[in-house]
């Protein structure tokens, strides 16, 4: 196993434990944290790919470029979803949305 | 809820193997799009590949990006929870301790962001990076109590956060103009016209995140005073 395929794996693995945590948790702010970790996994999954073993040629900057544009955007959504888990919080005092409270 | 659990489980194991599997599957040799940039660099305007990238040959990504900053603080600031003015202008001003520690590292975080951009030119650094950081400054401001009077209906503050998305169409439309395409800048000028777009870009990230952050830590007790008047 490559470094690449080491961390690409690494990457895929912290989506699918993500997207767990994303379905089975009832609680907002754990969706918003699995949300985020998922980001994570994607970024380390594209930045792993970016440079191949058997070449001499500098990584892909596309992939990277993705990467640092993707950071900010999930940053940025991020505060979006805590504000929207903030008003919704202060509206009606729940964590959690109706369907996920039985 | 076990239930639940354990079909995301068996089905989240299953996806990971497929694509663990798919990854093993991947060639191991030169990435097409490497070379190609590598070809063109020399016409980019950027001697950096990423910074290449970026704002010269896949300029819709960067410019959409920073629409979407726009939508999130636009989102942000519909909801109503940014603090009123009496609440960000506090009167008390950061200890002697603080105060002496923040200054420096302020000054230190601005600098720092300026050689960012300016490094984006021909290494890694560029406007994410250097906005990030003056994101940083303005947390480390807030969080000291400087009074800062980062509201959203305050012109200046509108100003720098569409300052980015505002250039970037600016740029883009006078190369439609001068009949180059959407975003196919003009070779002499590109240089100038990738570190005005970086410029601009920064600024507006910078506000954004600092925007973001003080939308997201609220002062508390304004929302225990809403919620304690509504029951």
């Amino acid at each position: 196993m490559s470094s690449t395929q080491f961390f690409a794996f690494v990457g895929v693995a912290l989506v699918c434990i993500a997207m767990h945590s994303l379905i089975a948790r009832a609680h907002l702010l754990r969706k918003i944290l699995a949300i985020n970790i998922m980001s994570s996994g994607v970024f380390l999954f594209l930045v792993a790919l970016a440079w191949r073993e058997q070449t001499d040629l500098p990584p892909d900057p596309i992939c990277h470029a993705m990467v640092l544009t993707g950071i900010v955007v999930a940053v940025s959504a991020t505060a979006f979803a805590l504000g929207l888990l903030i008003k919704f919080n202060t509206l009606t005092g729940a964590t959690q949305l109706n369907d996920a409270q039985q | 809820m076990s239930k639940l659990n354990a079909i995301s489980i068996a089905l989240l194991v299953l996806a990971a193997m497929w694509f663990g599997a798919m990854i093993f599957l991947l060639p191991n040799d030169n990435l097409a799009s490497v070379g190609l940039i590598q070809s063109d660099l020399a016409n980019a305007g950027a001697s950096n590949a990423v910074t290449a990238v970026l704002l010269n040959f896949r300029g819709y990504d960067t410019y959409l990006e920073l629409v979407v900053l726009l939508i999130a603080v636009t989102g942000v600031c519909s909801l109503n929870i940014l603090p009123t003015s009496q609440l960000t202008a506090t009167t008390d001003k950061p200890g002697m301790v603080l105060d002496a520690l923040a200054k420096p590292l302020l000054i230190l975080l601005i600098m720092v962001a300026f050689y960012l951009l300016w490094l984006g030119s021909h290494g890694p650094g560029g406007a994410f990076q250097a906005g990030a950081l003056l994101g940083a400054a303005g947390v480390l401001m807030v969080l000291a109590g400087y009074p800062i009077m980062w509201r959203i209906d305050h012109k200046a503050v509108r100003g720098l956060l569409t300052l980015g998305v505002l250039s970037f169409t600016c740029f883009g439309l006078l190369s439609l103009a001068s009949q180059a395409g959407f975003f196919t800048y003009p070779l002499n000028h590109n240089k100038t016209i990738i570190f005005t777009i970086e410029f601009a870009a920064m600024c507006s990230i910078g506000t954004t995140l600092t925007i973001l952050f003080i939308s997201t830590t609220t002062n508390n007790d304004r929302h225990v005073n809403q919620t304690t008047t509504k029951r």
